[in-house]
């Protein structure tokens, strides 16, 4: 909701607070003030939005930290998409509209892997007694900014423009004290100011990534994704688990040539969505080695497997013979 | 030696450890191999008795569940990004309710999900179904240990209400086709349904009644205490093993609490046995004989069970149909051959001689009592 609404609701309920007593018909006006507060700001804000849309941010922050647990890529990926439009606008829709791949547990729907981050499992549960899964952080448009774990899942969870949402791999309690995404969430500082006040850049050159105490980092030279909007962008050594102040690393490492890279459009999201972005998916798993390099590619389009088909010939050659000896009286003596 | 068919006993330990197999997955290769092999079974070795329908009945009430399930995915279920086939219209709710979504668009992956989770639960329904058609009742009710005697009347409605409901169903219809009415459409549903739900129960519990005026779980010659004493351990412990077995079954219960639950309440129902006593011994007119086709299927049965289980300890990916991403379902080798194991019984039990008698339960509908 825009500011201009979510300011004038604390007005209104404050004044609904009841003196002393209130008798049925003053609940039932309550309960209508109530409904009006509740339901009008869907109906107003389209307008209201229209009004201030300059200052309003287009697009969402999508931070995936691909933490250091159990071999994952120490990275924290930054990109930046529109959100989707309104049966869609969620953060399962971004992740993906950003050029994620990630997998979903087929029973419970919770989030398993991003690009293949882990190979295999998920949220296993280590011998601590901790879990080793996807923690899922959000900072909305109109919050302070700090990150707040997320109550409800990303398929559930409504993205618009300004807001951040934060993915982190960690080993930890599941909860809201796990460490968070090793950025502010400021959908500002993240994505930088729109193109139109930034000069765009000549074609942007890979960017050199300052590279880890452990491997070094290069992405792959003449890339074709790399105009993409990969801003991968290495955590120096040692770096705290908050960020200490702004977002100065990132301007370091990714300076202007990166920000036309960084306001992926919702074309370039789009095509993220129908597999036509892989350089920075190719790009993590360059950086993650073999952690889930062989799986994930495996998994979708794969060729059709021989044993299912001998396997479906047995089920319907089995349950014709069975419906063939139900048509036949019932066993006698 | 002619033979009256396999213990009934044997029928539902085979089905028990089929409905396990199935429980455990939702690879839709291997919940159709164990509907196929379940089908055949019944299709073999069914008698015709008035209660062997149960299969088909459950069958098609099986289908009712995948229908419904998938109905309800495509209006509230996940909305996670996918190939989207089509999109219904949607809801916009505000913000408190974020959790909650009606309509949107509708990805093949959903209904993948949809419809493999209601066919696990259609199939668990056709094992019921199979054993049911499989196993007599009353033949049943007379092997029950002797533990089970103090839940005599819940034991004997439990077990005897899907059969009755059974014979229920098709008299009810028979009743309306003779008076001239239709028994398709959702109409005749409304028709029928009442008098089935309540003439089943009632046979139920007329059976139960019977049983019970002709001594049936009676505790005579016990000290009031010590009765008590039994009661609330065979209690306990019918509650424990309850638990237990979900902790065994349920792949998302937490872990290691299945087998002590278990454990406890096994300990349990003999504290009661042993309270109850060998004051009153039982003697069965021509007991049913438990012999190597009895053991051939209950170990064939738990093959299955223990393919599925072997699969879900060492690849446990297989037992799940990938969805987000879409894939190909895989192809456990053990578990397959475990499930096929459990044709055995189509050719290892004997053939049943024929059952065409009523249940034991008086005459309910129009002549007086």
């Amino acid at each position: 909701v825009s500011p201009l609404v979510s300011q004038r609701v604390p007005q209104v309920v404050s004044s609904l607070v009841p003196p002393a007593s209130a008798g049925p018909r003053r609940a039932f006006a309550a309960f209508a003030v109530i409904a009006a507060v509740v339901v009008g700001p869907s109906l107003v804000a389209p307008a209201v939005f229209d009004a201030c849309a300059s200052a309003q941010p287009s697009t969402v922050a999508v931070v995936v930290d691909f933490g250091a647990v159990g071999g994952s890529p120490d990275v924290v990926d930054v990109r930046c998409v529109a959100p989707a439009g309104s049966p869609r606008n969620n953060g399962a829709q971004a992740l993906v509209d950003a050029g994620f791949r990630p997998r979903y547990d087929p029973g419970s729907g919770l989030l398993c892997a991003i690009n293949g981050v882990p190979a295999s499992g998920c949220g296993e549960r280590t011998a601590e007694g901790r879990y080793r899964y996807w923690s899922y952080w959000r900072k909305s448009a109109d919050q302070a900014t700090e990150w707040r774990y997320a109550a409800i899942g990303p398929a559930q969870a409504r993205v618009q423009g300004g807001d951040v949402e934060g993915w982190r791999f960690v080993e930890a309690a599941a909860g809201p004290q796990d460490p968070q995404p090793r950025r502010i969430p400021d959908q500002a500082a993240l994505c930088g100011p729109p193109p139109s006040a930034v000069p765009l850049p000549p074609p942007p050159a890979p960017t050199p990534v300052t590279p880890t105490d452990a491997a070094p980092l290069v992405p792959r030279p003449g890339d074709p994704a790399a105009p993409e909007g990969s801003t991968l962008s290495s955590i120096p050594p040692g770096a705290p688990t908050d960020p200490p102040s702004g977002a100065g690393e990132e301007v370091q490492v990714d300076d202007g040539a990166e920000v036309a890279g960084k306001m992926t459009e919702r074309a370039g999201g789009q095509l993220g969505n129908s597999g036509g972005v892989r350089g920075p998916d190719d790009t993590v798993e360059a950086l993650a080695g073999d952690v889930g390099g062989d799986r994930d590619g495996g998994e979708g389009g794969s060729a059709f497997p021989w044993g299912v088909g001998i396997v479906t010939g047995l089920i319907v050659g089995l349950g014709v013979a069975a419906a063939v000896r139900f048509r036949q009286a019932p066993a006698g003596p | 030696m002619s033979r009256r068919g396999l213990h009934p006993l044997a029928w539902w330990g085979w089905a028990v450890a089929m409905g396990a197999a199935a429980v455990r997955t939702t690879n839709p290769l291997l919940l159709a191999l164990i509907l196929a092999v379940v089908a055949y079974v019944v299709a073999a070795r069914r008698s015709d008795a008035p209660w062997a329908r149960s299969f088909a009945v459950f069958f098609k009430f099986g289908l009712f569940v995948i229908a419904v399930r998938v109905l309800l995915e495509m209006l509230f279920g996940r909305r996670l990004p996918g190939t989207t086939l089509f999109e219904i219209p949607s809801v916009e709710l505000p913000a408190w309710a974020a959790g909650v979504s009606i309509g949107g668009p509708v990805t093949l992956d959903q209904l993948v999900s949809a419809l493999t989770q209601g066919l696990r639960l259609a199939v668990l329904l056709a094992v019921f179904g199979a054993a049911n058609s499989l196993a007599s009742p009353s033949r049943m009710l007379r092997s029950l240990p002797a533990v089970l005697y103090e839940a005599g009347v819940v034991v004997t409605v439990a077990l005897s209400f899907a059969p009755q409901l059974v014979v229920s169903m098709r008299r009810t219809r028979e009743a309306r086709r003779l008076r001239g009415r239709s028994t398709r459409g959702v109409a005749s549903v409304r028709g029928i349904a009442v008098p089935v739900l309540e003439g089943a129960l009632d046979r139920s519990i007329a059976l139960a009644a019977s049983m019970d005026g002709r001594g049936y779980g009676r505790k005579a010659d016990l000290q009031p205490g010590t009765r008590r004493m039994a009661a609330s351990a065979t209690a306990a412990g019918l509650l424990a093993v309850c638990g237990g077995v979900y902790g065994v079954l349920d792949a998302t219960a937490p872990a290691g609490f299945g087998l002590p639950l278990l454990g406890i309440g096994s300990f349990a129902l003999a504290v009661g046995l042993v309270a109850r006593g060998r004051r009153t011994p039982r003697t069965r007119y021509r007991p049913d004989r438990w012999g190597w086709p009895e053991w051939s299927a209950v170990v064939s049965g738990v093959a299955a069970a223990v393919g599925v289980a072997i699969t879900a300890r060492v690849y446990p990916e297989a037992l799940a149909q990938p969805v987000h991403p879409l894939g190909w379902p895989a192809l456990p080798a053990v578990a397959v051959l475990g499930i096929l194991a459990g044709l055995l019984p189509a050719f290892a039990a004997p053939r049943p001689r024929s059952e065409a008698v009523p249940l034991p339960v008086p005459a309910m509908e129009g002549s007086a009592p």
